[in-house]
């Protein structure tokens, strides 16, 4: 069972929540444009596959990358799409350093084109099942395949929930609004599908922590001054560069996927 | 942003190519007669809210339809910054009534031809009256309990103070003691605005200057801010409640779709063919409807009900707002030209939209949100994005008028036999099913209310071929 690759169960629970949300949660994208992001990033990472000799599984992660961004990012243009698409893989292949490379991919893709006003992020359309069914999935997969890489988005969800908790405090807000504020599955999609992802994090133990309470406190920053609540996934390519500079104080070997 | 600047005949085809994108279930290419609209009068407490924003600058006019007292009337609301006294303005009714005439759900019909024949027959009503509106107030200013009086105006029939303060007790205590009386729970919610370094803006109404205006009725506030919180308080409301408030949110903007991210903005159903019955009473079946689909979203949802661009509408519930009105409201983005309305006898064909997008069009694009919210469903303050969907949509529902034989369809073609033993009698069952899922109403007792076509006699010879 262990011999699976975890991404079959990403992409089987992304592409679930995908379905749902086009024909249950009105998510704005068609199906076009659904199919031109999947199309594009499988094209480019089939370039690249030609090119640099790399696996063939690598094909998955494209296809992660293009239902992430069909789910969280929005835009009245299909050529929006096609520009994610191209961002998000081909940032893999430019933007590298001692094989790995420095940008969560959907993240990077999503907020230069959410900062630049021509897509932008949904994150609250998502129903209360909706919201905890994803994340029963995504905890179970997480649980049961990813356990080694927890301390990254580990540290993220208690710095982040705990910064928000003193907030709430602090402010002298009842409880239902920090349960509000917690809830949602752009956040849920973020912990399990970017944060979490081996490729882009810390090498070392130690500096997986400290990269995940960075994002953490970074995400809090900008959503609390600059109002955007998809400050996580800004916080996160922001923060990407870091990982070079953690590698090297904290040494350790590089993760690969299986060959 | 896109701006059409075509010739006449093109910009026809793209009216009805966006019709048709929106209109699966009718046969015809334009969008409708439009009969009759659901507009904020039909909910009796209703808050109205209109957000002119671009940047992080933003004109905010709020309306609310108090029915008591003029002296009773107060408001409290937090406001992210001190505004000026020449940033705050009373605004004529009248444009927002309009702005909530335009933008409300409507209803269309159509007339099915006569089978045998290709003649179209049309016809158009107007609908409800206007939405009615009053609030009041009076003003009064004392000492301060570490509370500090930041700017102090009278304006339009308005006392207005823009109050801060250290700690909750004392502008409490302070707005106790100045007659604003606040809901229980107010001083939690009070406390947590006052850590978040909001101000709190208090008006009641000036009788000497109310008498003034002539008015029956309180005209709306609007206050001009640059912040970048783009948000509609609402914890205080939901501490007054008796039960649940409606409040209405257009969101004027020179870029697209507002929508909220902190709730799901749910775009209403639309384009949906009903019974012919709803017309007699559309106001009732709109209510009915939004409540059922509030329960559908577990009581959660912010409602979508028009998202469009400024300079045309199709159908028009009411012709779009002129510049005039639109900078009345507090779009501060408009350049100085008027866009004037198309000659409609330079369409050729059918009967097309009033107005249509013209080379000086006018860049606001309206989204209009409607929310019936309480303490426990919505916890938070209510935040928005701008975004740059440009898609339209209407809450627009459809009725149409079956044909009726002459002579009690002794002398019929097959065609219309076919259409009243077959086809209509589908559809009537279809536009049933329709209202009983938007409503929730029982099928049967709509299916009581339809009237269905009455039983044909049988084919007579003249019907056939051989018979000239």
């Amino acid at each position: 069972m262990k011999s699976i690759d975890t991404r079959y169960f990403q992409i089987l629970i992304l592409s679930s929540l995908l379905l749902y949300g086009i024909f249950s949660l009105q998510f704005s994208i068609s199906v076009y444009q659904i199919l031109a992001v999947i199309f594009t990033s499988l094209v480019i990472q089939i370039a690249f596959i030609y090119t640099t000799k790399i696996s063939y599984h690598s094909l998955l992660s494209a296809l992660i990358t293009s239902l992430s961004l069909s789910i969280l990012l929005r835009a009245d243009e299909l050529w929006v799409y096609l520009l994610a698409a191209f961002i998000a893989i081909t940032s893999k292949f430019f933007i590298h350093f001692q094989y790995k490379h420095i940008f969560n991919p959907t993240a990077l893709a999503l907020t230069i084109l959410s900062l630049s006003g021509i897509a932008w992020i949904s994150p609250a359309q998502w129903g209360n099942v909706t919201w905890f069914a994803f994340l029963v999935a995504s905890l179970g997969v997480f649980m049961f395949y990813r356990i080694k890489t927890f301390q990254t988005p580990l540290a993220f969800i208690l710095v982040y929930a705990g910064l928000l908790t003193i907030r709430t405090i602090y402010l002298g807000d009842s409880f239902a609004i920090l349960l509000h504020q917690l809830q949602g599955g752009a956040i849920i999609l973020f912990i399990f599908f970017m944060i979490s992802d081996p490729k882009t994090m810390p090498n070392h133990q130690t500096a997986r922590w400290i990269f995940g309470a960075l994002v953490a406190v970074i995400a809090f920053s900008i959503q609390f001054n600059f109002y955007i609540q998809s400050a996580p996934i800004l916080a996160l390519t922001f923060c990407a560069p870091l990982v070079l500079l953690l590698d090297k104080y904290f040494k350790k070997h590089v993760f690969t996927w299986r060959k | 942003m896109k701006r059409l600047n075509l010739p006449n005949h093109y910009i026809n085809k793209a009216i009805i190519a966006s019709c048709l994108l929106i209109l699966s279930t009718s046969s015809f290419s334009f969008c409708g007669f439009y009969v009759s609209r659901a507009d904020t009068s039909l909910y009796n407490e209703a808050s109205q809210v209109v957000l002119a924003r671009e940047g992080n600058r933003t004109a905010i006019t709020m309306a609310s339809d108090f029915k008591g007292d003029i002296t009773d009337f107060a408001i409290v609301i937090p406001v992210p910054t001190v505004p000026k006294e020449s940033q705050i303005q009373v605004i004529n009714k009248s444009a927002l009534t309009h702005l909530d005439n335009y933008t409300a759900p409507r209803l269309v019909e159509y007339f099915d031809n006569d089978p045998c024949q290709e003649h179209i027959m049309y016809k158009a009503m107007r609908g409800l009256p206007m939405m009615e509106m009053a609030d009041n107030s009076s003003a009064q200013r004392t000492k301060s309990l570490g509370v500090k009086i930041e700017a102090e105006y009278t304006i339009g029939e308005y006392d207005i103070l823009i109050l801060s303060a250290k700690k909750s007790q004392g502008l409490i205590t302070w707005l106790t003691e100045n007659d604003y009386k606040l809901p229980k729970g107010a001083k939690k919610v009070v406390n947590s605005y006052i850590k978040q370094d909001m101000k709190f803006f208090v008006a009641k109404v000036n009788l000497e200057e109310q008498s003034k205006t002539g008015f029956n009725y309180l005209r709306p506030i609007k206050v001009y801010y640059e912040n970048r919180k783009f948000m509609v308080p609402i914890r205080l409301g939901t501490l007054n409640a008796k039960g649940k408030q409606e409040l209405f949110i257009y969101a004027l903007s020179p870029k697209g779709r507002i929508e909220t991210t902190n709730y799901r903005t749910v775009k209403l159903p639309s384009n949906i063919d009903l019974p012919v019955f709803v017309k007699d009473d559309f106001a009732s079946f709109y209510t009915k409807m939004f409540a059922h689909q509030v329960k559908k979203e577990n009581e959660k949802g912010v409602f979508l009900e028009y998202a469009w661009d400024m300079n045309w509408c199709d159908p028009c519930a009411a012709d779009p707002l002129t510049d005039d009105e639109l900078k009345e409201l507090g779009v501060f983005w408009l350049p100085k030209k008027q866009t004037k309305p198309i000659n409609p006898k330079l369409m050729l064909g059918m009967p097309v939209p009033k107005f249509m997008p013209s080379p000086q069009k006018k860049n606001v694009y309206v989204t209009r949100l409607h929310l019936s919210y309480d303490s426990e469903n919505f916890p938070e303050d209510l935040f928005f994005q701008t975004t740059s969907n440009r898609k339209n949509f209407q809450g627009r529902y459809i009725v149409r008028h079956a044909w009726t034989p002459k002579n009690n369809g002794k002398t019929l073609c097959k065609q219309a036999r076919n259409y009243l033993e077959n086809d209509l009698p589908k559809r009537l069952d279809k536009e049933a099913k329709n209202l009983s899922n938007l409503t929730g109403e029982d099928i049967s007792i709509i299916r009581e209310k339809i009237k269905y076509p009455a039983k044909l006699p049988p084919p007579q010879d003249q019907d056939e071929w051989w018979m000239l």
